[in-house]
């Protein structure tokens, strides 16, 4: 059974739908990446399965059992950690307070551990941990937008466009350290708008265009396919 | 309004040190009665505006209808009082209670909404307390006000401003020891977290409303227990205390003393309330002086009086520590 089971899922702004009915299945220790353009509805899938946004119909099954009904907080408590578009930094906390939060559903104990594989994953951070979080260059504090997300234990991840507006080696160091979590057997929902390195790494990965999922492969499938090449690698 | 580097701005117990220093000292000063009327409204006000400041600043949530909640805790012991013969202190309860109880009713629908939206519903809010208390003659009073008989502590009448001075520091002291204790705790963490990013709150597992009505709920009691105590010392309250330029003047002492700061909150509704006493003599001017001070105030410490002049002694000791010796 996968870990994440979507059905026909809807969500709408207003009476406009931003998801037409998703269909999905992300697989336990897999990296699952979505690619599509900018308003496909790639945030707002994301968004959806976190629970920050209503679903209007369908769908989301965790672990076998409907989440679609409850809210953020619970979900964080079931195990989906978003790291949400943007970075979203505490901006006026310390960067080990910014963990701390991260941590808000862990008990004492499990924080201290979570800061120290934190620490270990992103030393950066560690030598930053008395700075002020919106202090941090970009890279810096997508890299501490992950470690904060990983603090509650996620048994799922959800990566919302952690490339964004970053530089490409910074991209490619981001990129690494999410194939060194999956190796870790942590199950990754990724977006992206840099296909080519989204597909390059993904198990399993699907295009959305205007709130469909229209396209489905594994990674070297999708890369090699003509639609996607022409339409996101720009080949 | 700049929340960064909110962490350095509160001195913490210091400055409730120097506070409780200035309390005790003040009435050296004071020649009259009119000198600890006027100290002890400028605490009642502090009351306030610390509880407000912990929705406004620190959970980033506006409120312009605060008015409502002081005029309920002031009327709730001004009617139980005079009508009911309800011992002052009960009624003082029963006022925060009553003030709780609407702020947790309303808390949940009017806190969905952000920014501007939520500035109009919390406006409506304190314009429909207003209205009724305006409008509820038999009850309230309306627009003539109504007398509150002196509260009575066995056989030790509180009455006179220097007594209810004291009482009021008292309060005050409390109120501001519990902010500080409050934003120290994982509660205070998520607050401002919730100010910095609610979708990043979210994320990391707080229930954003849940939190966001505590904080409402807990502001309104504040609010209230500074009407009850106003009501009491005063002897008499008017539906201005729960008019909608009280709540703007309210959430004013907040920004000009420095938002998500303790004490910014207290030194701006101390500020606040003297500043009008203090240019009175220069009558038809005094509007417009009180004005200018604030414009002047606001572009010379753009994020309020104490966390600007705290940035500043900070910068300072770094100038004077990177000077070689």
């Amino acid at each position: 059974m996968a870990l994440v089971e979507i059905e026909k899922l809807t969500s709408h702004y207003g009476r406009i739908p931003a998801l037409r009915g998703v269909d999905m299945r992300i697989e336990e220790r897999q990296l699952s990446v979505v690619v599509g353009a900018n308003g496909a509805g790639k945030t707002t899938l994301m968004r959806t399965i976190s629970g920050v946004r209503p679903a209007t119909g369908g769908d989301i099954r965790f672990d076998g059992a409907s989440i679609r009904r409850l809210s953020a907080a619970r979900r964080v408590r079931l195990g989906i950690a978003q790291v949400p578009e943007g970075r979203q930094m505490f901006p006026a906390l310390t960067v080990e307070d910014n963990l701390v939060m991260g941590g808000y559903t862990r008990s004492a104990a499990e924080v201290r551990e979570g800061i120290d594989r934190a620490y270990a994953l992103f030393p950066v951070l560690a030598e930053r941990r008395r700075h002020l979080a919106g202090a941090l260059s970009g890279g810096q504090q997508q890299m501490l937008a992950i470690a904060r997300a990983l603090m509650s234990k996620p048994r799922l991840l959800l990566l919302d466009e952690p490339s964004m507006g970053l530089a490409p080696l910074l991209v490619a160091e981001i990129f690494r350290s999410v194939e060194k979590l999956k190796a870790d057997g942590v199950t990754i929902f990724l977006v992206e708008q840099n296909a080519h390195a989204a597909l390059k790494i993904a198990d399993r990965a699907y295009v959305m265009e205007t709130g469909r999922t229209v396209l489905e492969g594994t990674g070297p499938e999708l890369l090699a396919n003509d639609r996607v090449r022409q339409a996101y690698l720009g080949i | 309004m700049n929340k960064h580097g909110a962490a350095l701005v509160d001195s913490g117990y210091a400055g409730l040190a120097v506070l409780v220093v200035v309390v005790l000292v003040a009435p050296l000063s004071f020649a009259n009665n009119y000198h600890y009327d006027v100290a002890m409204k400028m605490g009642l006000n502090a009351i306030v505006a610390v509880g407000l400041n912990l929705l406004v600043g620190y959970a980033g949530q506006i409120s312009l209808g605060h008015a409502a909640f002081f005029a309920i805790g002031g009327y709730s012991s001004a009617i139980l009082a005079s009508r009911y013969e309800v011992h002052g202190l009960l009624a003082l309860l029963v006022g925060a209670a009553l003030a709780g109880a609407l702020a947790f009713l309303v808390a949940r629908p009017i806190l969905r909404l952000r920014g501007h939206y939520l500035a109009m519903a919390t406006l409506g809010l304190g314009i429909i307390v207003s209205i009724v208390i305006n409008r509820e003659i038999e009850l309230t009073g309306g627009p003539d006000g109504i007398s509150v008989p002196a509260l009575q502590i066995f056989a030790w009448k509180l009455r006179g401003p220097e007594t209810w001075y004291w009482i009021v520091a008292a309060v005050l002291v409390l109120v501001i020891l519990l902010s500080l204790n409050l934003m120290r705790s994982a509660f205070g963490r998520g607050l401002r977290a919730l100010a910095d990013s609610e979708i990043a709150a979210q994320t990391a597992g707080l229930d954003t409303a849940a939190l966001k009505a505590r904080i409402f709920v807990l502001s309104a009691v504040i609010a209230a227990l500074s009407g009850s105590l106003f009501a009491n010392a005063e002897r008499f309250i008017t539906p201005d205390e729960a008019g909608f330029l009280r709540s703007v003047e309210l959430v004013t002492m907040v920004v000009v003393g420095g938002m998500a700061s303790t004490f910014g909150a207290a030194v701006g509704a101390a500020l606040l309330t003297l500043l009008p006493q203090a240019l009175a003599g220069f009558e038809l001017w005094h509007d417009f002086l009180f004005g200018v001070i604030l414009v002047t105030a606001m572009i010379f410490l753009p994020r309020g009086i104490v966390p600007s002049l705290h940035l500043l002694l900070i910068e300072r000791r770094q100038a004077a520590s990177d000077r070689p010796p």
